[in-house]
């Protein structure tokens, strides 16, 4: 802290009779003054501070000097307690009186500091106030005002005053609404704290200024106010959070409206638990493996699969939502969905089947490709084993066509058409089907069976 | 002018007397300080030595310099840098050994010196004779630049004083007795 001289300067004048401050304006000041006094001693050992009132009875009234800059704490306590109230403010002549007390400090080290306490209307003109402000600026004191009460005449003045003064932003104003308590203003401003707090022109009562941060004083316990800052930006970050999936649990019923009015006949909202889309693949896969039985769990768990597989859908893809009618030609041509006997059934399952595609491609692109492709051989592997059905003899021609199925699968969001294994499993369609093509189906089926118990 | 007569060179005021020498190291610097200075072009630049290093002043042309001198000295004749445009000094006052001067004080206390200046005077090569009467037993000099050529802010680049040091006690040279 700066070694630094300081003049406080007290308004005793009758209207700091006024009760609008608790108790009163007179006293309210005095406990602000008495702050004042003992940070600025404490700020450095060589601080020295002298009261002066800027009211006074006498003819003309005006400034009297209560004690000159000392360092001899009780006996600025005791003037301070001594200034009684009297006669009219004098602002101009006390700025004088407190320059010329501050011109003969003993120490003559260190900067110079007025500390004006105004709760009473000012006479002097703007241009006077200037004036003053300039000489003090000249003579390189710091000013800062404390303006008790709301007066927007005075505030105006003052602020002039204070803007004339300022050099090196070492000036500041201060206002004290009536009813807060000019001390608990004065301890988070500049005033008290020059390093902490807004420069300039402080608002009153900025509870949030970071010296009163959480009732704690951050120059006091920087740890503490460190911690608390820390865990007040985590729970903001989390509500943030909360409230942005709030948000998009929202927009989920209405998307799910928009996109599929026509082709999902069940509820979508039919209560899930959080699985990986990976397990919802395998299930959905599987569950095009077996052929009559268990309709009726089928019909559950593709419920379940097909809103998952939604809800996933939803939320990574609202942005670029490929088009249902894109991948259409997949299941389509896919004559899995023929061995079931239920045509709700063969729809759903295919687009349970398509959604969870598209989850599984577009939630992580490019990052993790090893479950894109493992969600892109499905089809394929088990498209061979029901090669006996007579639309899929209608529909195969169109996979041994290798344009049409690059073009496909370069559409397909994640998949690598050179990839060696895709490779490897369009060669073996190209090779005509084969009994071995079912060898993957029991094992899903195996994977699936609890789920199905369940 | 009073002051053009007492501005020579260096050379001569060196050669006037040997025991004139450069006061530099007896200025506390710490002690010296400055009003009406520019944040940014503070009173420290004075100590430095390089010319376009300035002081300058703030709200006006005027500047209030004290230097504080670690022992009384009697000054003999001060130098006085500056920009050699319109920016330099012009009347300078010095008064000596005044503890709490300001600039209203300035202008209503008697210098001990009045300097007028012109352009050239403010050159590194120039020094400005003093009255020795005014400054037999300097502890505190205060020199006060009132106007400049013309320009709103008053530059100076560095003051040195040549003097001799008061002949004081060096309690080195005390032997103990016995």
């Amino acid at each position: 802290m700066p070694l630094e001289a300081t003049m406080v300067c007290l308004d005793t004048s009758e209207f700091m009779r006024n009760g609008d401050f608790i108790p009163t304006r007179h006293e309210s000041q005095q406990d602000a003054a008495n702050l004042v006094v003992g940070a600025k001693m404490q700020q450095n050992a060589e601080n020295s501070v002298g009261v002066l009132t800027m009211a006074s009875v006498g003819r003309r009234g005006g400034a009297r000097v209560l004690v000159s800059p000392t360092d001899d704490m009780g006996k600025i306590l005791a003037s301070l307690h001594e200034a009684s109230i009297a006669g009219r403010l004098n602002l101009v002549e006390g700025v004088q009186v407190a320059q010329l007390a501050l011109k003969h400090r003993r120490n003559k080290n260190g900067g110079q500091r007025i500390v004006l306490f105004v709760g009473s209307p000012v006479d002097a003109d703007a241009n006077a106030l200037v004036k003053a402000g300039k000489m003090l600026k000249k003579n390189n004191i710091a000013v800062d005002v404390v303006l008790l009460g709301s007066d927007d005449d005075t505030a105006d003045k003052l602020r002039q005053f204070v803007e004339a003064a300022k050099s090196n932003d070492n000036s500041n104003l201060v206002q004290v609404p009536p009813g807060v308590v000019p001390s608990d203003v004065l301890i988070s401003s500049p005033v008290i704290q020059p390093d902490a707090g807004t420069p300039g022109v402080s608002a009153a009562g900025a509870t949030d200024a970071p010296g009163a941060f959480g009732g704690v004083d951050a120059n006091l316990d920087p740890e503490l106010a460190m911690a608390l800052r820390v865990s007040m930006e985590e729970e903001r970050a989390r509500q943030q959070a909360a409230a942005a999936a709030d948000e998009a649990k929202q927009q989920q019923p209405a998307a799910e409206a928009t996109e599929q009015p026509a082709a999902t006949p069940m509820d979508a909202d039919a209560a899930t638990d959080a699985a990986t889309a990976a397990a919802e693949t395998t299930t959905a896969a599987a569950s095009t493996t077996p052929a009559e039985p268990m309709v009726d769990d089928e019909d559950a768990l593709l419920q379940q699969a097909l809103a998952m597989s939604m809800r996933e859908h939803v939320a990574s893809q609202e942005a670029k939502s490929v088009p249902v009618e894109d991948v259409a030609p997949v299941p389509d041509d896919k004559p899995a969905e023929m061995q079931l006997d239920d045509d709700d059934d063969d729809e759903t399952m295919q687009l349970a089947l398509q959604m969870s595609m598209q989850a599984q491609d577009a939630a992580p692109p490019g990052t993790d490709p090893a479950p894109a492709e493992q969600a892109a051989p499905p089809p394929t592997t088990a498209e061979p084993a029901p090669a006996v059905a007579e639309s899929a003899q209608a529909a195969t021609p169109a996979f041994y066509d290798p344009t049409f199925v690059n073009q496909m699968l370069s559409q397909l969001p994640g998949v690598d058409p050179n990839d060696p294994a895709i490779k490897a499993a369009l060669e073996s369609i190209r090779g005509g089907p084969s009994p071995d093509a079912d060898a993957p189906a029991p094992a899903p089926q195996d994977n699936q069976d609890p789920e199905e118990t369940e | 002018m009073a002051s053009s007569s007492a501005v020579g060179t260096q050379a001569q005021a060196a050669a006037a007397s040997t025991s004139i020498v450069d006061l530099s190291d007896l200025v506390v610097k710490e002690k010296c300080h400055c009003l009406n200075d520019s944040p940014g072009k503070p009173f420290g630049n004075v100590f430095i030595g390089d010319e376009r290093l300035v002081c300058e002043s703030e709200d006006d042309e005027q500047l209030l310099m004290t230097f504080e001198f670690r022992e009384a000295v009697r000054l003999h004749s001060i130098n006085v840098v500056a920009p050699a445009n319109d920016h330099g000094p012009k009347t300078i006052k010095l008064f000596v050994n005044k503890q709490s001067i300001d600039f209203a004080d300035c202008n209503d206390l008697p210098a001990s010196q009045l300097l007028v200046l012109g352009p050239d005077d403010v050159a590194a090569d120039r020094v400005c004779k003093l009255k020795m009467q005014n400054f037999t037993y300097v502890n505190l000099l205060s020199v006060f630049v009132e106007d400049n050529h013309g320009a709103d802010v008053s530059q100076i680049s560095s003051i040195k004083f040549f003097g001799s040091p008061l002949p004081s006690t060096n309690m080195k040279d005390f032997k103990k007795a016995g």
